[in-house]
């Protein structure tokens, strides 16, 4: 079997049908972290998950062989999250801890799309909703995608030092609000 | 789902302590029961056939990139004036044409071509920015191509077809008179050319002063010409001659200061066009 890396440098030589490949391997897991993200929004996750594959196709000429396809896919996934809450914080309209909790506990947008989640599932999501974004990214990627730290890093593009300090503050608070709330 | 044990591990990682990591430890493990939303087959070929969509557009437009340089160069080649084909073309034929009846051999004199060619490329490549900055903006607007790529393709025409046309007469003259050598021929007006004309660009774009970018150019090839005839003795009116723009040893000089001249010129439109944005 082919791996992620050598499927993408096909396609940077013109083997697009790769491409389906890489979809079947990552969309469903992708948009499970996109769901996670933007709190449990599945329309969102559903069209944030398209638009990443559709940008690393318009940018693969910028993934680097041997480096991780999937660490450079999902750097595209969180640019576009954190392009997302940027814009929302823009306008005013909802702040990222008030985004679509609603969604989730109250109306999900679709029939298939109602998630039935556990008490203590739902009070740690909506704890999880009010941590800064970037406290936010390293938490999912490490205790949901169980990611290596040196993986998150390069998602983040940011130091391991740095994602190990972000993991310690962002427990440290979630455990805070978790207990708040009880 | 990760396992207790290993949950816990990372948890004593992340946090540094074993108290709050078993804080933690259900509500992490509550944090992974939460469901995974479902990838219907039906959204997965949505992507795919999104996905060849694109990949079909960007093979057309690699496609289309060769052919569209080509359009942006045609576009332009209408929108400069005619007069400066005119003008420019005139001028070199005369020059040509005053060389081959007036050249004489052994002598230090500057040859009409030489003379005239410089400086009517520098006039041409002076009015590509011409004051009618808004128009242009129009067209940048009105185009998918930015300034620079505008002004770049009408660089390109006004520049090769001064250069094709005074090399076009500098063949005849090599031709015709057997005492004029092509390749000394060539190299005393294609430096000069270059230089003078990547100065006039360069103040018409900053200065957005055609007429005295016009005036500059003139100034600096009138000063050369005129007291290189002189021949003079004194060392300000030496100096002032700039002997360099005829030296052998000062022409790689004069293409890195041409060279420079052109790449402030385009990073100060860049500039420009970005802060216009």
């Amino acid at each position: 079997m082919q791996t992620d890396e050598a499927l993408a440098q096909g396609i940077q030589q013109g083997r697009t049908p790769d491409l389906g490949v890489l979809v079947e391997r990552h969309y469903s897991l992708l948009k499970g972290y996109l769901y996670r993200m933007t709190n449990g929004n599945l329309l969102l996750s559903e069209d944030m998950a398209q638009e990443t594959f559709l940008r690393a196709l318009r940018n693969i000429h910028q993934y680097q062989y041997p480096r991780p396809f999937k660490a450079w896919l999902y750097a595209i996934a969180t640019n576009l999250v954190r392009h997302h809450f940027e814009q929302a914080d823009t306008r005013h309209t909802i702040t990222a801890s008030e985004m679509d909790w609603h969604n989730l506990t109250d109306a999900a947008p679709l029939p298939e799309a109602q998630l039935v989640i556990s008490e203590a599932t739902r009070q740690v999501t909506h704890a999880l909703a009010q941590l800064p974004l970037h406290q936010r990214e390293a938490i999912v990627l490490r205790y949901y995608e169980e990611m290596p730290l040196a993986q998150i890093a390069e998602v983040l593009k940011i130091p391991e030092g740095t994602v190990k300090s972000r993991l310690s503050i962002g427990l440290r608070r979630l455990r805070e609000l978790m207990e708040e709330s009880a | 789902m990760t396992a207790p044990n290993h949950l816990l591990t990372m948890l004593i990682e992340d946090t540094g302590s074993d108290e709050a990591a078993e804080a933690l430890i259900s509500a992490m493990q509550a944090l992974q029961q939460w469901p995974n939303p479902p990838a219907s087959n039906t959204e997965i070929q949505k992507l795919l056939h999104q996905l060849s969509n694109e990949s079909l557009a960007s093979t057309t437009g690699q496609r289309l990139n060769s052919r569209w340089v080509w359009l942006i160069l045609q576009s332009q080649l209408r929108i400069i004036r005619k007069e400066l084909w005119a003008a420019s073309a005139l001028v070199i034929l005369l020059g040509t044409l005053v060389t081959f009846v007036s050249y004489q051999p052994n002598t230090d004199t500057f040859a009409p071509l030489v003379i005239f060619a410089p400086v009517m490329a520098a006039i041409g490549v002076a009015l590509l920015y011409d004051a009618e900055y808004e128009t242009q903006l129009e067209i940048e607007d009105a185009t998918p191509a930015g300034i620079l790529l505008i002004l770049l393709a009408r660089l390109l025409l006004i520049f090769s077809f001064n250069l094709v046309m005074t090399l076009g007469g500098s063949i005849l003259l090599a031709l015709t008179r057997s005492e004029i050598s092509l390749g000394p021929l060539i190299l005393a007006w294609l430096l000069p050319m270059t230089f003078l004309s990547s100065i006039a660009f360069l103040m018409s774009v900053v200065l957005r002063n055609t007429p005295f970018s016009i005036a500059t150019s003139l100034v600096i090839w009138s000063a050369h010409v005129l007291l290189t005839q002189a021949k003079p003795t004194q060392a300000i009116i030496y100096a002032l001659s700039m002997p360099g723009l005829r030296e052998a040893s000062t022409r790689p000089f004069l293409l890195v200061a041409a060279a420079l001249a052109l790449l402030t010129t385009f990073l100060f439109l860049e500039k420009s066009d970005r802060e216009l944005a």
